[in-house]
């Protein structure tokens, strides 16, 4: 597969786990950037024995998100029991908004592997090689991201067009 | 904190809710800018590597030995030369052929502006007598003698003395301020410091902060994402609540800037009993990841409950 083929079937997907994660297109635009320019320049790599082409990108991009976010957060830290929430959220906010908002306010590790678990569809063996973690680790994180977004979103259960699902 | 309903969602509840956030496509030029940027070439030149190990001391010392005869010889070499008379005579030569004088010309302070040149119609007579155009700033339209038929006439200026430019015309539409002020702000018409008009600080118009009509900040919702909290301190207790075992909910107006800093913290609904201070101690040092607008971080209002339980 040449890098050109490597970018046109995965740049999206790496595009958008970046966007999930920072919140912001700019950066994930960066994020994609320069994945894929570290796997022009050091091609060498990528061992295709231990993985493939699409989990070794977004063990990149994973890396790349974390550098960028303890540069930009170096004296800031996000605790493991965050349970503020902003009292002026109003009803009539999109659903989507209200999701991604209570996905931000996971803890790091979480989030992550839930992204890439509920969005990108990566089983968990290869969750655990991205996020270089044991399988037991990551399953532990999911479960724990699944609960507490159980118990954030409940209260919007009935917003918007989700009313009609509930029903 | 405020705290969501004791109620949980299923497992399908919550896949349903999690498929409902969608995110924009990747930007189109992105693959542009990766393959046709000019990082395509190593950015780590390969290390240069010594084809023969370390030199011995011995040789060193000769390399040295050799290296200083042959300084030592251009050196006597040179002063042998300038002993010679003719070499001499030559070099004092060459000195009054490169002598530049010390010369720099003597700049006078003007006394009073003048005006600019004349240009001409390539005519043989000199210019006839005729009324002078009028003054302006700038100058779009030369004066010509004979003006052809234009398609967009513009009347030909000279620039000189510009004409001095009133505000009559502009103010602010709020205002009960009769005659002729352009306000005590800078930069604008009113008293505030930004490029609009009202006594904000923004682009806008109106009192406040920020663009648009009416200045303020901008509300969560719509366009405007919401700011999310990434460092936060515990409130502490003040003394006499704990005492009182006093517990109950300070409801705090921020607004969080662009930088994700919190400022012009208000009490909405106070607790008392100096909890309403430390609340907002606690909250004046909390960060958060800014708002976002059309993919750029804005200041946005918000309000946040702080809680006080004692167990």
């Amino acid at each position: 597969m040449t890098a050109e083929q490597a970018f046109d079937e995965h740049h999206r997907a790496v595009y958008r786990f970046a966007y999930r994660l920072l919140g912001r297109a700019d950066l994930a635009e960066d994020i994609t950037q320069d994945c894929f320019l570290s796997m022009l320049r050091h091609p060498q790599r990528w061992d295709a024995a231990r993985g493939d082409m699409r989990t070794y990108l977004f063990s990149v991009a994973r890396n790349l998100v974390r550098k960028r976010y303890r540069d930009e957060h170096a004296d800031s830290y996000v605790e493991e029991d965050w349970a503020v929430s902003l009292a002026d959220r109003k009803a009539d906010q999109e659903i989507s908004a209200v999701v991604a908002q209570a996905i931000a306010q996971l803890p790091d590790l979480q989030r992550e592997a839930l992204i890439l678990f509920e969005y990108e569809g990566f089983q968990l063996a290869e969750i655990a090689q991205i996020v270089e973690a044991d399988i037991g680790v990551v399953k532990s994180r999911l479960h724990r991201a699944r609960q507490r977004l159980k118990r954030w979103l409940a209260p919007y259960r009935k917003m918007g067009a989700y009313e009609n699902v509930c029903k | 904190m405020r705290t969501f309903a004791n109620e949980e969602l299923n497992d399908w509840e919550l896949n349903e809710m999690l498929s409902q956030w969608t995110v924009p496509e990747a930007p189109a030029d992105l693959k542009a800018r990766v393959f046709l940027r000019p990082q395509h070439t190593p950015l780590r030149l390969p290390t240069f590597a010594l084809a023969a190990g370390a030199v011995p001391m011995s040789q060193r010392m000769k390399s040295g030995a050799v290296s200083m005869l042959i300084h030592a010889a251009a050196v006597a070499l040179l002063f042998i030369a300038f002993q010679s008379k003719t070499v001499q005579n030559k070099v004092k030569d060459l000195g009054h052929l490169v002598y530049i004088p010390n010369w720099q010309p003597k700049l006078r302070a003007m006394q009073k502006a003048g005006g600019g040149g004349g240009g001409g119609q390539k005519m043989p007579e000199p210019v006839a007598k005729g009324a002078a155009p009028k003054f302006a700033p700038k100058q779009f339209m030369p004066p010509m003698q004979a003006i052809p038929q234009p398609k967009l006439p513009v009347a030909p200026t000279i620039t000189a003395q510009a004409p001095q430019i009133t505000a009559e015309l502009y103010g602010d539409p709020l205002s009960k301020v009769l005659g002729n002020s352009g306000g005590p702000g800078t930069n604008g018409l009113g008293a505030g410091s930004g490029n609009g008009i009202g006594d904000g600080n923004g682009n806008g118009y109106g009192p406040g902060h920020g663009g648009g009509v009416g200045g303020g900040v901008y509300q969560i919702g719509g366009e405007v994402s919401t700011p999310v909290p990434i460092y936060k301190i515990e409130p502490e207790y003040s003394e006499e609540a704990r005492k009182a075992k006093y517990s109950g909910t300070v409801l705090l107006s921020i607004i969080i800037d662009a930088d994700g800093n919190t400022r012009d913290i208000h009490v909405v609904r106070p607790l008392g009993l100096g909890l309403d201070q430390k609340a907002i101690e606690a909250v004046s040092k909390w960060r958060f990841r800014p708002a976002m607008r059309n993919g750029r971080p804005v200041a946005v209002q918000a309000q946040i409950e702080v809680s006080f339980r004692l167990l």
